[in-house]
């Protein structure tokens, strides 16, 4: 009964953690076509969750262990169980949604790899660890990704500028980039369904399998938990994967949205399609040449690559530190969460409960927290700047129009846009008033005035007579 | 331990193949942009250039493009979109076994 619950809540929570898998990633490939314009945000995340929801039924692979070799598994070593899982977990999914809430695209893997390393610990002690795996697969990348991948789209950037860069002062077609960059962050999309959400489907169907080894004593599997001969999924597994992580990346991590499109520097369309080339560049190269690099690392490097490609354009370096310090914290933070849950897990069927109440508060918080600052598909990425871009905002009708511009008509502004028109205007509104005010009272200070006279007039008068 | 081969290989095959596809669909959007030939004035000589432009939210002027710059302009398109096949061929395991 109690290995029962687990596993059930093993299957919830992996579940789960492929849902904020899904809206953690959907800035990786869709911040840029969002921030420059050639894809509207809610079509975007659409078209990232239906690729993401058929590059998971597409994927034929799952992982043969859990934590990548990063924990010695297996014979000799130590024997994942799913109460590690579930506190592995629990460890990821905390650290997933605090770095959502602070707008950090971070890496959804190294999350998992950190809370089942935390859990691990608790359980095994350190030599549990494979050390020169951790240094290959989680130090290493972290800083080869960017690097790879920021000097990638550095190179790309300023080739596509130096090609399409006119000295005769006609029009250079620019904008045209952004018919590529639909296809170029659909390949990233696509390829993020492929790799990610097998993740958890190896999640779920090794606890399913650990689950088998450990009840073998006289315990009957209900007919749902087997797995197919050859260690692939169950039919339900790939379906439930793949819907939670096309949810998750429809919900659209607006905020990582707005640090990759906006926050990191002002994209352009050709920047933009530079970027993401790169992105899918350098994705594809590592998995099929084997040296794994994380994507939400090649992503953000791309984007800080080809913002030091474009002339004047500026990188946020201060944003730059922000990201860097969270992946520097992603193992740490994840894995003390994934122990801390691991030993109150260690109480028993008590522990567990409490950990998923404590887990599920936890969840509904950050939710509620992150409704004083609501980000969504209406204000990821403002309205640059006002006069740079072109736009210009009309004041003195009530409402917002579309402007003809040099490059045809802008789209209707975003709400935050928008409230900006309203805020001045309320300004203007609340200064006329007050000029009246005053007006009114000079007004009435004559008027008193000229009354006080007459009066003294008509008593001079009245005196003379 | 680390293997630096494979990053390297990664590393030049990332940097060369997005330089080919964009590289590629710059082109076909430079090709797109060919103005219509200059006309010659009465006295002989060309019109005279504008300032150098490097705008980014330009699109192209349809105008008198010439036949050749259109058709090349196609071809460049037509090996981009190669590029998108070979990355979603790339992608999906099935096709590559």
């Amino acid at each position: 009964m109690e290995l029962t619950l687990i596993v059930l809540l093993v299957i919830v929570l992996a579940l789960f953690f492929d849902f904020t898998n899904g809206f953690h990633d959907t800035a990786n490939a869709m911040a840029t076509p969002i921030a420059t314009g050639a894809l509207k945000p809610k079509t975007a995340v659409l078209l990232a969750a239906i690729l993401n929801l058929i590059g998971a039924f597409l994927s034929t692979e799952v992982a043969k262990t859990i934590s990548g070799g990063l924990i010695n598994e297996g014979d000799g070593g130590v024997l994942i169980t799913p109460e590690m899982i579930f506190a592995g977990l629990i460890g990821a999914i905390v650290w997933n949604l605090v770095t959502w809430l602070y707008g950090l695209p971070s890496s959804s893997s190294h999350a998992l790899f950190g809370g089942l390393i935390g859990a691990a610990i608790v359980g095994a002690g350190f030599q549990a660890i494979n050390g020169p795996v951790f240094l290959s697969k989680v130090l290493i990348p972290m800083v080869a990704a960017p690097l790879t991948a920021g000097i990638v789209a550095f190179t790309a950037t300023k080739i596509a500028y130096a090609i399409t860069r006119r000295h005769d002062g006609k029009k250079d077609g620019r904008g045209r980039f952004r018919y590529a960059q639909i296809a170029s962050s659909s390949l990233i999309a696509l390829a993020h369904g492929t790799n990610d959400a097998q993740k958890t489907m190896g999640v779920i169907t090794l606890t399913l399998v650990a689950w088998a080894s450990m009840a073998q004593g006289g315990e009957q599997l209900p007919g749902w938990a087997a797995v197919a001969e050859d260690g692939g999924p169950p039919f339900w597994v790939i379906l439930t994967c793949a819907l939670a992580i096309a949810l998750g990346t429809y919900s659209g991590g607006w905020r990582i949205i707005r640090t990759l499109g906006a926050g990191l520097t002002q994209v352009k369309p050709a920047q933009g399609f530079a970027a993401e080339t790169s992105t899918a560049a350098t994705i594809l190269a590592s998995s099929h040449l084997g040296f794994a690099l994380s994507t939400t690392q090649v992503a953000s490097g791309s984007v800080i690559g080809s913002g030091l490609g474009r002339r004047g354009s500026t990188v946020r370096w201060r944003t730059v530190g922000r990201i860097a310090t969270g992946w520097l914290f992603t193992l740490p933070a994840a894995g003390a969460v994934g122990a801390l849950a691991a030993l109150i897990a260690h109480l028993g069927t008590v522990g567990v409960i409490i950990d998923a109440v404590v887990g599920l508060a936890f969840i509904l918080f950050i939710f509620w927290r992150s409704r004083r600052n609501r980000v969504d598909h209406s204000n990821a990425v403002n309205v640059p700047d006002v006069a740079e871009s072109g736009y210009a905002v009309r004041i003195g009708s009530s409402k917002v129009r579309k402007v003809p511009t040099k490059t045809g008509t802008v789209p209707p502004l975003t709400s935050v846009a928008q409230s900006a028109v309203r805020e001045d205007k309320a300004a203007r509104e609340a200064e006329r008033r007050a000029a009246e005010e005053r007006e009114a009272a000079a007004r009435a200070a004559r008027k008193a005035e000229k009354r006080a006279r007459k009066q003294q007039r008509q008593q001079n008068n009245g005196d003379a007579r | 331990m680390i293997n630096w081969m494979a990053f390297l290989i990664v590393f030049a095959t990332a940097l060369a193949s997005s330089a080919v596809v964009v590289t590629l669909y710059s082109l076909g959007i430079r090709f797109l942009a060919t103005p219509a030939p200059k006309a010659r004035r009465a006295d002989g000589s060309f019109e005279p250039d504008g300032p150098s432009r490097d705008d980014e939210d330009d699109d192209v002027d349809d105008l008198g493009r010439p036949l050749w710059a259109t058709v090349a302009a196609n071809i460049c398109f037509g090996f981009s979109v190669i590029c998108v096949l070979v990355g979603i061929y790339l992608i999906v395991p099935a096709l590559h076994g």
